[in-house]
């Protein structure tokens, strides 16, 4: 058995010994084996089988460290080589850098703004959200189901005046001011608009979620007619309380009233849909006491609802089943209040990341995404590939002599790849730089975290690798005879019509186009479709936001403040005319998801379910300057409470669905005028038809609006004035004039109708960066790509032409030569490049139809689809002619006598 | 070059003993790990990977070099290469063992005035 054992370990130690490091093995190799010889007999006599499993232990640790300390000579080697290069590192860390910092950049951002999980939530897993709203009194049915653990229900985020100065140390709660009647900051501060949402008691419970200071809700707050309290969000509570950790207690006065703060939300919890953010988290119980809103109502009709599942439930079922329930409890509602809704149907968004977009929708956004970033990446590292070929040709005598003295091809390789892995690791981390620096720039809240941070750091080992490998492979591929023999200029072995390196350039010049023909087409595309145009004249048109309810008017108050307020201010100078709207007209059109529901007895369709109402006041088409077609508008003798029906404008989209309204006007076959509509509570009696007004963004079909007249109670989120003036700034004088009727009145949002218009471009413009940016840095990279490869060519040439010079050839002819073979490349890559890119656009186009609309609107240009490829050949051109110039000035008896 | 040798201080265990073992002459593989394991009554085994790793590493560090003389023809072993110290390993060993020395004065010295100590008490 021993001998037996000593032959084993004897086989296994020569195993392990062949297999240590080549260099390490040329030098110790023999003794190594002969010492294991000599001592496995001696070391089994002497401590037996524990003995042999010692030796073999020690030589199987020992490998790996061999083979990291060749690694750390290879990593200096390399360090030195590169830096004997300074302009191919350069330009190698710069491809890199962009490359991979735009990568990681663009990802973080889809990271963050799509698919982030909801910051502080705990087994977000078992969470899920409902897809559309429904009444509050649902969620107790909903609480009652098998599988539910939790649920809790919260409204979109209502606006809420906050009195006090912002910001700074000393600011205290609004509760040391006293109560004054009107509620308004009466230490003259200015009122703050803040957004929150209303939640049901459990809120914060059923996500999981731990406070950062004080509490969260508790049975006293779910009661009603407690003492209003609230739960701030860390946002605010730094930047209003300078994150005082003894906030808990302390008092601010929304909405004219005093309300406690009882505890500060996690970190970065805006509520569960950061793009509505909300700062204020207020229980249901005690907002009624400061909430306009449900102060007829107590329970809101339109709800959000959050479900913790238990966790053997599987989510479709669960789904199935609150389906029904919600299909029935609507069906009941509609028996009693023969409502309009259709019967909803509830799906779950789920809350752990990928949010609220449907499968196809998510396949699209990965799709494009993954296009365009594998774009720029492989552009930089194409760089790379070709700049280490181009450089393996001036080591071509080195590898030589090193394959020559013994040294392995597979040694070789791993000691190129290290370099290689080097300059991309050096470069994710510039790159990474790149990204944290873009962010910060932009958003402190799309930060690279950790995970960005490894996902940069597997690009760069994907890309040292794969695009070192084939270079390395390359260079140790060579006859080291003729190279010895001829020198370092002979051409590559791999130097053929298609060879890797022309292949690497068609590459990058097909790739840049194909980026820059998608970016341009959605630039373009972009800028066109979403550029808000509002369909009216907005010169001198000014708006100013005013809400007395949260002021602390009473209902009566606010109606004779919308009645008294626009007669005052018309009668200041250089004011045209005024008017009143429950949200500023340019805002409307992008607004929320229209989703009001219409109906009329009628022969042509009977209900409008992506409607909208808008409520106005007297004179606001006319102020606007929106055609009247048929009818009248509005008048003051509109506004008068009526109990019948009351009097509507519609547009032109609502009028051809109820009524047929195509002809010519006044010929139609169903004259609107004076036909009754009905929403979910009241009658309308058709007074006028007015023209559409074309809707913002993507949607291009206009969005089917009634207009009723403008009160109190329908407006409950504060009005806007719509003021049109007879030129020059009127924005103060009108100001001035709201305080004089009463100082306590906040005025927010003032500006006028091209600045908003301007800040409602901002997505725009923001595609038009991104996009925009994606593509300046591909055309970059490709075009560093190019430059580094002719300059390369025309070193590899110098030879070449100073035999062709000496022959006669002249300087131009030589330039238009090496120009033909660039040419020729750029060409052929220009068309694969188009070819690729049409059937990408073709591709986004069937995945999503908002893309498809956007592209289309893109494609349309001329402009762009001959200029994107111009512009590329005309730049890879001059790449390639800034290198070659230099051939020009060969001398060929300098260039011969080289060797 | 003082310097250049300190910074080897203090001698890695492994290292020192195979210093050691050359102070006497050139010695290859096998002898060196028989030395040190006679010289340690069995104690310290340096196996034969770790062997020649730390060769490796203290000719990378000049302290020791491969030796070109074979030793008396008797004993030379054809087959094995033969290590010796190079000059940098003597002034590293010499002071790796004043470190040494030092240290175990300050240990005397300690014992001494502790033994005086309590001679006084009694």
């Amino acid at each position: 058995m021993t001998a037996a054992a000593t032959a084993l370990c004897l086989r296994l130690y020569r195993t392990l010994a062949s297999a240590f490091p080549h260099e390490f093995q040329m030098l110790y190799g023999e003794d190594l084996e002969r010492l294991g010889v000599d001592t496995v007999p001696e070391v089994s006599r002497r401590y037996g089988t524990w003995g042999l499993v010692r030796l073999l232990a020690d030589i199987a640790l020992r490998l790996p460290v061999e083979y990291l300390a060749e690694l750390r000579a290879d990593a200096r080697y390399a360090l030195r080589t590169l830096a004997k290069s300074p302009g191919f590192t350069a330009v190698a860390l710069v491809s890199l850098t962009i490359g991979i910092g735009v990568c990681s950049y663009f990802v973080n951002r889809f990271r963050v703004d799509v698919f982030r999980a909801v910051p502080g939530t705990q087994n977000v897993g078992t969470l899920a959200a409902l897809d559309t709203v429904v009444p509050y009194s649902y969620l107790a049915r909903y609480q009652e189901q098998p599988g539910v653990v939790a649920a809790a229900a919260f409204t979109d985020p209502v606006p809420f005046n906050l009195a006090g100065t912002a910001k700074g140390a000393g600011w205290n709660g609004a509760g040391s001011n006293g109560a004054g009647s009107n509620g308004a900051g009466s230490n003259g501060a200015k009122t703050e608009r803040l957004y929150g949402a209303i939640v049901s008691p459990e809120f914060f419970a059923v996500l999981g979620m731990r406070p950062l200071e004080g509490r969260f809700f508790d049975a006293e707050s779910a009661r009603a007619g407690s003492p209003p309290v609230v739960v701030v969000s860390e946002r605010f509570w730094r930047s209003h309380f300078n994150a005082d950790p003894e906030v808990a207690g302390r008092t601010v006065r929304l909405n004219g009233h005093v309300v406690t703060i009882v505890g500060v939300g996690p970190p970065a919890f805006l509520g569960i849909w950061p793009e509505t953010p909300a700062d204020l988290f207020v229980p249901l119980a005690t907002g009624a006491a400061i909430a306009p809103e449900l102060a007829r109502n107590a329970q809101p009709e339109a709800c959000h609802v959050v479900i913790r599942r238990e966790a053997g439930v599987k989510s479709a079922t669960l789904e199935a089943r609150l389906n029904v329930v919600t299909e029935r409890l609507d069906k009941e509602a509609k028996t009693r209040s023969a409502s309009l809704h259709n019967e909803r149907h509830v799906r779950f968004i789920s809350l752990d990341g990928v949010a609220a977009l449907s499968s196809r929708d998510r396949l699209a956004v990965y799709t494009f995404l993954g296009v365009l970033l594998g774009l720029v990446l492989t552009l930089a590292c194409a760089n790379l590939a070709n700049l280490l070929l181009a450089r393996s040709s001036q080591r071509r005598k080195e590898i030589a002599i090193r394959l020559s003295v013994g040294a392995g091809r597979f040694r070789l390789v791993r000691q190129l790849l290290t370099e290689s892995l080097l300059l991309a690791l050096a470069g994710g981390a510039c790159g990474f730089g790149f990204c944290y620096l873009l962010t910060s720039l932009r958003d402190v809240n799309l930060r690279p975290d950790f995970a960005m941070l490894l996902f940069t750091l597997a690009v760069s080992i994907v890309t040292g690798v794969g695009f070192g490998l084939a270079p390395a492979l390359a260079t140790t591929r060579t006859d080291v005879y003729t190279t010895l023999k001829q020198g370092a200029l002979t051409p590559l072995r791999g130097y053929r019509r298609f060879g890797l390196r022309n292949l690497l350039v068609v590459y990058q010049v097909a790739a840049s186009l194909i980026l820059l023909l998608i970016t341009g087409l959605i630039v373009s595309g972009f800028n066109q479709t979403t550029r808000i145009d509002p369909g009216f004249d907005t010169s001198n048109l000014s708006f100013y936001q005013i809400d007395p309810l949260r002021d602390g008017y009473s209902e009566q108050q606010t109606s004779d403040l919308y009645r008294k307020l626009p007669d005052r201010l018309a009668k200041l100078s250089g004011v045209r005319s005024v008017t009143l709207a429950d949200d500023s007209p340019v805002r409307v059109a992008i607004g929320t998801v229209p989703s009001d529901h219409f109906s009329a007895a009628s022969s042509h369709g009977d209900v409008i379910r992506d409607g909208k109402l808008q409520a106005v006041s007297a004179g606001y088409f006319g102020t606007l300057g929106v055609a009247v077609v048929l009818g009248r508008e509005f008048t003051r003798l509109d506004e008068r409470p009526t109990s019948g029906a009351l009097p509507a404008v519609i547009n032109q989209a609502v009028a051809d669905a109820f009524f047929g309204l195509d002809g010519p006007p006044g010929r139609g076959q169903d004259d609107p005028l004076g036909r009754t509509l009905r929403d979910e509570q009241r009658n309308f009696t058709v007074i006028g038809v007015v023209r559409d007004l074309k809707s913002g963004f993507v949607v291009t079909t206009p969005v089917p609006t009634v207009f009723m007249t403008l009160s109190a109670g329908v407006a409950r989120q504060g009005v806007t004035l719509v003021v049109r003036g007879s030129g020059g700034g009127i924005t103060s004088d009108i100001v001035n004039a709201i305080s004089s009727v009463d100082p306590g009145l906040s005025v927010f949002n003032v500006g006028t109708a091209d600045e908003q218009v301007r800040q409602l471009n901002v997505a725009a413009r923001m595609a038009s960066t991104i996009f925009g940016g994606i593509g300046v840095f591909g055309m970059i990279l490709a075009c560093i790509g190019l430059a580094g490869v002719t300059a390369y060519a025309v070193a590899r040439r110098r030879k070449e032409i100073g035999i062709r010079m000496a022959l006669g050839a002249r300087g131009p002819q030589v330039l238009r030569l090496v120009m033909r073979e660039g040419a020729v490349m750029v060409a052929v890559g220009s068309a694969i490049g188009i070819a690729i890119a049409a059937a990408v656009i073709r591709v986004l186009s069937a995945l999503d139809s908002e893309l498809d609309q956007v592209l289309r609107n893109g494609n349309s240009m001329l402009w762009l689809r001959a200029g994107a490829p111009l512009l590329l050949a005309a730049l890879s051109l001059l790449a390639c002619y800034l290198p070659a110039r230099r051939l020009a000035r060969v001398d060929p008896l300098a260039s011969l006598r080289e060797e | 070059m003082r310097e250049d040798a300190e910074r080897f201080l203090p001698l890695k265990t492994n290292w020192f003993h195979i210093l050691l073992s050359l102070t006497a002459g050139e010695q290859h593989g096998y002898g060196i790990m028989q030395e040190v394991l006679e010289r340690s009554e069995g104690k310290i085994r340096l196996w034969p990977a770790t062997l020649y790793g730390t060769l490796a590493r203290l000719i990378d560090a000049g302290l020791i070099e491969e030796s070109e003389e074979r030793p008396a023809a008797e004993v030379d072993d054809a087959r094995r290469r033969y290590y010796k110290l190079a000059p940098l390993g003597h002034r590293v060993l010499e002071l790796e063992s004043r470190r040494l020395e030092a240290l175990v004065q300050v240990l005397r010295a300690k014992r001494r005035a502790m033994r005086r100590r309590e001679e006084a008490i009694e």
